[in-house]
């Protein structure tokens, strides 16, 4: 059944993710172009009239440019709000609304609704996270490129980039947080989707008031504990953050360790913020749901 | 005879308000039951606590033996007294995913049925009249060989032609094994189908019997007996 579930929650997700990952690239590329073209008129310009006679025209079209990096940014920032709201919207009217008659008549357990908006969730949050990155990678290789089609320093930048990580015995950071920003996503997800259970539980009047106070409410507590879990780790381990906060440069042990705690600490929380997620939304779905 | 439905002491509080106060009653096998009341007598919430969509505060609910949960709603075709299918979906798309998710959905009785109520498969529900929406979700619940259905006003918002209409799928079309639990306040219309009735009064059962006793005993129709024992003198 989970699979029959997961395919309508994918089907239904769709129709209104799509046009709005789409909507992100379709900015992406318009950006890139416009960067591109501006950085290259720019150039051009340089070498017809002189430096001098191109400064106004030249500081206008890098107002242009920034704006469009700046719209670019907005709007893709804007895509990941939305992929979230619609993906929680997706879960009250599913399952809390109307179309709950349906959903909680269908001989399918608690278990296999939550998982199946879990998957479908996590599925079209991950599809937006490769639009943004597929945006922002775009606007780099492309957008900023002076002659050619793709900005070769960037792309040397990034290697070099990558071989000083590797070199200073980072790599495990390149693993980690791609493994964390995966466990933040299920967690966030499962958290909403707690949330909005515990507003329909709880609250007679107002659910959704209730169910986005309480996620805020939540939120505030648990980066609150993780701020203070880092803070307590690093003491005890006789760390001294300030390098953070000056210019004094760290050595890459003290680099890597203190990030290596902080990362430590959050995949600690989440994975703790998903059982719970998970445990209480499973419980009030089976034991206390009312449907009005 | 099976019992399909069986409450005990079944109670469901809103705070203070009491929706359904101490119900026990059991529906067996085979019968067309009317479940009357006026308005806010606790009639839907004893279909969704039936239908698992309601906690019971106390007491207890079975289908088939089974308390609400997988089981138990694999055996109920239930229909609410609002649309719940999904907007965007097409006539089609809600018979594929009935057939998909109830191994009991009966295909080719469905589209039997939506091509005699002239209903057209490609048509998205949004588009449809709320008689029509109305008439697709019969069509999918009674298309189902379950063996208790339940359903919740099902004609309070067609007209009086199309009523009988809706009765007709009804009676023609459910698994003669099952029983059927319809509730209703336009009793006179829904009457002549009716094997037994349960009357309920401010959450109570302020009567519970077959309609051909109550005729012979009171001589008098249950629309005239449900007039006169709700009336405000």
């Amino acid at each position: 059944m989970l699979g029959k579930l997961l395919k309508y929650d994918l089907k239904a997700l769709g129709r209104v993710l799509l046009p709005v990952q789409l909507g992100a690239l379709v900015v992406g590329v318009i950006a890139t172009f416009v960067l591109t073209a501006t950085i290259r008129f720019t150039g051009d310009s340089y070498d017809y009239y002189g430096s001098s006679g191109t400064e106004m025209l030249g500081s206008s079209i890098a107002g242009f440019s920034i704006l469009a990096v700046f719209l670019l940014s907005v709007v893709l920032f804007s895509s990941f709000l939305v992929t979230l709201l619609l993906i929680a919207r997706h879960f009250n009217t599913n399952l809390m609304g109307d179309e709950g008659y349906l959903s909680f008549t269908l001989p399918v357990s608690a278990h296999e609704h939550l998982l199946s908006k879990v998957i479908s969730g996590f599925i079209w949050s991950m599809i937006n996270m490769l639009v943004i990155c597929l945006s922002l990678g775009l606007l780099a290789l492309f957008g900023t490129a002076y002659s050619g089609l793709i900005n070769k320093d960037i792309l040397e930048l990034l290697s070099q980039g990558m071989q000083w990580i590797f070199d200073n015995g980072l790599g495990v950071l390149v693993i980690e947080y791609p493994f964390l920003a995966i466990i933040s996503t299920i967690d966030t997800l499962l958290l909403i989707f707690a949330c909005i259970v515990a507003g329909s539980v709880i609250a007679t009047k107002h659910k959704i008031a209730a169910a986005v106070g309480l996620y805020f409410a939540v939120s505030l507590v648990l980066y609150s504990i993780n701020s203070m879990a880092q803070g307590a780790l690093i003491g005890l381990m006789g760390m001294d953050p300030a390098f953070l906060f000056s210019t004094i440069e760290p050595s890459i042990k003290e680099f890597l360790a203190f990030y290596q705690i902080t990362i430590l600490i959050s995949l600690v929380i989440s994975i703790l913020t998903i059982v719970a997620s998970y445990a209480f939304s499973h419980y009030a779905l089976s034991n206390r749901l009312n449907l009005e | 005879m099976a019992v399909v439905l069986e409450c005990q002491g079944l109670t469901k509080s809103y705070g203070t308000l009491s929706a359904l106060n101490n119900v026990t009653l059991s529906v067996p096998s085979g019968r067309i039951v009317g479940l009357l009341g006026p308005n806010g007598s606790g009639k839907t919430t004893l279909i969704k606590l039936a239908a698992g969509l309601l906690t019971p505060t106390q007491g207890s609910v079975k289908v088939c033996g089974y308390e609400p949960g997988v089981e138990s709603k694999a055996k109920v075709s239930y229909l609410p007294e609002r649309t719940y299918l999904n907007a965007w979906m097409k006539v089609s798309d809600c018979i594929g995913m009935f057939s998909s998710f109830y191994s009991d959905f009966d295909r080719p009785a469905a589209m039997d049925m939506l091509a005699r109520l002239r209903i057209p498969l490609d048509a998205q529900i949004k588009t449809l009249s709320k008689g029509t929406k109305e008439k697709v979700q019969l069509v999918l619940v009674m298309s189902r060989r379950a063996e208790l259905y339940l359903l919740d006003e099902p004609i309070a918002g067609v007209d009086p032609a199309a009523r009988d209409d809706i009765l007709r799928t009804i009676v023609q079309n459910y698994n003669r094994n099952a029983s059927i639990i319809i509730s209703t306040h336009l009793i006179a219309d829904v009457e002549p189908v009716l094997d037994d009735f349960i009357l309920l009064h401010y959450g109570n059962i302020a009567a519970c019997a077959s309609v051909a006793s109550m005729r012979e005993q009171g001589n008098m129709s249950l629309d005239r007996y449900f007039r006169e024992a709700f009336s405000v003198r």
